[in-house]
């Protein structure tokens, strides 16, 4: 019974670990709290390829579409714009991140996002990506164990047309498997969690934005 | 080593070696063909990297060389593909989700991209190859979970499946009717999927 504790302790110290990346958890975050983020449109853009970051990109766009008063681009609507997309946006090297204003793309690839809003003509670009995706495994020592999954979540807002990035989002989020049961599969579980991720930042970007849908 | 236990690690060995085999036989399939009865009738086939990472380029690039030295059919080299389509290019694939396996869903293809791919390539198959997924191990790719159909021009479209290291052995056929609507045959089928 012992070991069994002492063992839950360890895991849910990993997982607080895991989930504040080191102390941090910000959905979203301004970079100037005094920066006052004005209603208009948004596009939000997968920084890559991935399937979690395209997923996480889509449910994201979903999210702001129903709970803000900005104009959203659709997934599909950037697409057709762009004609390629998504695309791999270079990331920063982690020493040349700043911590208390971390921009994770590569500095040359600056311009490749002015060229998306050239295209898009949105007053936001919302870049994320995700990191790190993980399953988890743990053993009891005496019999059992759980299995759970856990992804590293990046965003950056960009504003325009001063083409400048005000914003940040870097968290981690994680979820325990619930898959093989009524059906249900490991990409339902990992695209929960993406759809929780995407309402944590979502909500939390239309807070600081004040930029809720008003009430009917 | 007394003979008792010399009999049991045999045993122990039998047994390694069945699940094993179990596994493999169950679980890998390179190519399955759907229909017993389909002839191959073309000649020349492209291999297409329906996905934009650069393993994907490079398992589509390895899949047409070994096409080219060891089949009889004509396989359009991937520069040639590549300028054709534009490379990179995304296709929607047969897979509900990707992270670490993929969950296929043969409904899920854009044949529709598929077809004009087919047509601007002029090829008697397209054999287009899906890599959404790999586990990672210091930086380097430890396992690539791949999947791929090939598509007919003739007689409609048809295609064979299969996917690596996921092992999952699908048998699916297309078959193109009338012109307007796709009738998709798995298993008690048929599933209308446009």
């Amino acid at each position: 019974m012992n070991n069994r504790f002492s063992f839950r302790i360890c895991f849910a110290f990993i997982v607080v670990v895991l989930l504040a990346g080191c102390g941090v958890h910000k959905p979203f975050a301004l970079f100037d709290e005094t920066t006052q983020v004005k209603k208009g449109s948004v596009a939000v853009i997968s920084g890559d390829g991935s399937e979690a970051t395209v997923m996480l990109s889509r449910y994201l766009t979903e999210e702001l579409r129903q709970k803000s008063a900005f104009r959203v681009l659709s997934q599909e609507e950037i697409e057709r714009k762009l004609g390629k997309y998504p695309v791999d946006l270079k990331r920063a090297a982690p020493e040349s991140i700043d911590v208390d204003k971390p921009v994770w793309y590569a500095k040359g690839e600056k311009a490749r996002l002015d060229g998306m809003q050239a295209k898009l003509k949105t007053d936001y670009l919302f870049v994320v990506w995700t990191s790190d995706l993980q399953r988890v495994f743990v053993r009891y020592q005496n019999g059992g164990g759980k299995v759970s999954y856990y992804a590293g979540i990046l965003g950056n807002l960009h504003e325009y047309p001063r083409s400048r990035t005000i914003a940040y989002s870097n968290f981690g989020n994680s979820k325990d498997q619930s898959c093989c049961l009524f059906g249900k599969s490991e990409g339902d579980d990992i695209n929960a969690l993406l759809k929780d991720s995407a309402e944590e930042m979502a909500e939390k970007f239309l807070s600081v934005a004040k930029a809720e849908k008003p009430a009917k | 080593m007394i003979p008792k236990e010399r009999a049991m690690e045999r045993c122990i060995r039998k047994i390694a070696i069945l699940v094993l085999l179990i596994s493999l036989t169950a679980c890998f399939s390179p190519f399955t063909p759907i229909d017993q009865d389909f002839r191959p009738k073309g000649k020349t086939l492209a291999v297409v990297a329906a996905l934009d990472s650069d393993e994907n380029i490079a398992v589509a690039a390895a899949m047409t060389e070994s096409l080219r030295k060891n089949s009889r059919y004509q396989v359009m080299p991937q520069r040639q593909v590549a300028q054709t389509l534009g490379y990179p290019i995304r296709i929607q694939g047969p897979f509900k989700s990707a992270y670490f396996e993929i969950e296929t869903d043969y409904k899920k293809t854009d044949v529709k991209r598929i077809r004009s791919i087919q047509q601007k390539l002029g090829v008697d198959y397209v054999y287009a190859i899906w890599t959404p997924s790999s586990t990672v191990y210091n930086e380097k790719i430890h396992s690539l979970h791949a999947v791929g159909q090939m598509f007919e021009r003739h007689r409609g479209i048809r295609f064979q499946a299969y996917s690596r290291k996921n092992r999952h052995a699908e048998t699916v056929s297309v078959q193109e009717r009338e012109g307007t609507s796709l009738h998709l045959a798995r298993g008690a089928g048929p599933y209308r999927i446009k």
